[in-house]
């Protein structure tokens, strides 16, 4: 660890992330994004700029938690950089809903649900859901504490239930 | 978490339909590095430059007055880049998901928006295109596009399911002439190549015409096919090395492919029997 302090994260270590947990930031990037083209610019932008600072990891904190990081905050910035083309993309999806994805709940209607959903709730959501990342682990991506984590989960959870209720009523 | 949230979450859970590719996101770290370099300053990087090019110019040119030029070339010889991983890339003209293709891709669920045609080859009735795309598995799939017929879509890894064994006997609007063949290769990720048959002929005794389509994986340098007569033919690497080769006669009929890597060392080899095939 004492070396890693001193010498940011190695380049294996950094690819060894994203193959193993490559789908988990493409998907949680998808949800922010709403397209998954951005997506996958925001990702690879994303790990390109861990690759130019890995000097700069200090090792406090774990190299996922940093990744992570680095991973949300360029797909909110995709996000915001590429508003049109997320929305072109999602008016093509919702052109072609699929009945195999189910009867209940078009994918559209349930992602427009949740994207109703205030940001950080949002992001909490998808971390917790999508990437399966603990309470800790999404407090360090999201640079927040534990407790902050808990209470935003809570409070997705009822603004969901809340937002469903009134669909079904 | 009730059920009902939880299933609005999976029902809004996004569908990855790209794979990781660890060179792309080494690429983009240089790409942004060189950006950095060139605005702090292009004209001292120019001049550097023509300098270095000039040095080695001069070098070039007047070592083998000195009797050096061996060991210039065995400095240059010496430079050990890291190789860049073999992948496959799937890259060529995107095509339309319209009449039996987009059937073909509804049919098997890729993602009709993914579709590139790979690679064509041969002509009239005989021309066969593999078509790429990506899978709701986000993985790649192929199928096979000919005039008036398409395969359904199958997956480049993974095992062979019961749609894709149904497609390996697709029958062309041309009876017997267009009894297509199973991908060679296909389910094996160690090959260096995939490639697709279709043969046939006028008389259902004998094979008199073959086309052979396929794309090699990134660190394949030459491909050549060689034909039952002993002939043998260079193909081309088209963009995502995409090759083609197609014999109308007897003798150009394709035996076998041979792989060859940038050291001309053989990495692969393909052996076909073209033997006609009970309808």
């Amino acid at each position: 660890m004492a070396d890693r302090i001193e010498q940011g994260a190695t380049l294996a270590e950094i690819e060894a992330v994203y193959r193993a947990d490559f789908e988990r930031f493409a998907t949680v990037a998808a949800a922010i994004c709403r397209s998954q083209f951005v997506a996958r610019d925001a990702v690879q932008d994303a790990f390109a700029t861990a690759v130019r600072k890995r000097r700069q990891f200090r090792g406090d904190g774990s190299l996922e938690g940093w990744l992570w990081q680095l991973v949300v905050n360029q797909a909110r910035t995709h996000r915001r950089r590429f508003a049109g083309r997320a929305a072109a993309e999602l008016a093509a999806a919702h052109a072609n809903t699929d009945v195999r994805r189910g009867e209940e709940l078009p994918a559209t209607e349930a992602a427009g649900l949740i994207a109703a959903l205030p940001e950080r709730q949002r992001l909490v959501v998808f971390l917790r859901y999508y990437a399966d990342l603990s309470y800790d682990q999404i407090a360090e991506a999201l640079g927040v504490k534990r407790g902050t984590v808990a209470a935003t989960l809570n409070s997705g959870h009822a603004s969901l239930r809340t937002m469903l209720e009134e669909v079904a009523g | 978490m009730e059920l009902e949230t939880m299933v609005a979450l999976e029902e809004a859970r996004p569908l990855i339909v790209f794979e990781p590719d660890w060179n792309d996101v080494l690429g983009r770290a240089q790409e942004a590095r060189t950006a950095r370099r060139s605005a702090r300053g292009v004209r001292r990087a120019r001049s550097a430059a023509l300098v270095l090019a000039v040095a080695v110019a001069t070098a070039v040119a007047i070592t083998p007055a000195f009797g050096v030029r061996g060991r210039l070339g065995s400095f240059f010889s010496l430079a050990t880049a890291s190789q860049p991983r073999a992948t496959w890339n799937l890259v060529g003209p995107r095509v339309a998901a319209t009449g039996q293709i987009g059937a073909a891709a509804r049919l098997t669920r890729v993602h009709q928006r993914t579709l590139r045609r790979i690679v064509s080859g041969g002509s009239g009735y005989r021309q066969v295109s593999l078509i790429g795309a990506i899978g709701e598995d986000g993985k790649p799939w192929l199928g096979q596009q000919g005039p008036g017929w398409a395969s359904a879509f199958f997956p480049l890894f993974g095992p062979v399911g019961e749609v894709d064994r149904a497609s390996w006997r697709t029958r062309t609007a041309h009876g017997w002439d267009g009894w297509q063949f199973p991908m060679y290769g296909r389910s094996d990720a160690h090959r260096v190549v995939f490639s697709y048959l279709a043969f046939g002929g006028t008389q259902k005794t004998a094979v008199t015409w073959a086309t052979l389509i396929g794309f090699a994986r990134s660190d394949v340098a030459r491909v050549t096919a060689v034909t039952v007569s002993g002939a043998t033919h260079l193909l081309h690497l088209g963009r995502g090395g995409g090759y083609a080769y197609a014999a109308v006669r007897p003798g150009e009929l394709p035996r076998a492919l041979r792989v060859f890597d940038k050291d001309g060392r053989l990495i692969g080899l393909q052996q076909f029997r073209l033997e006609p095939l009970e309808p």
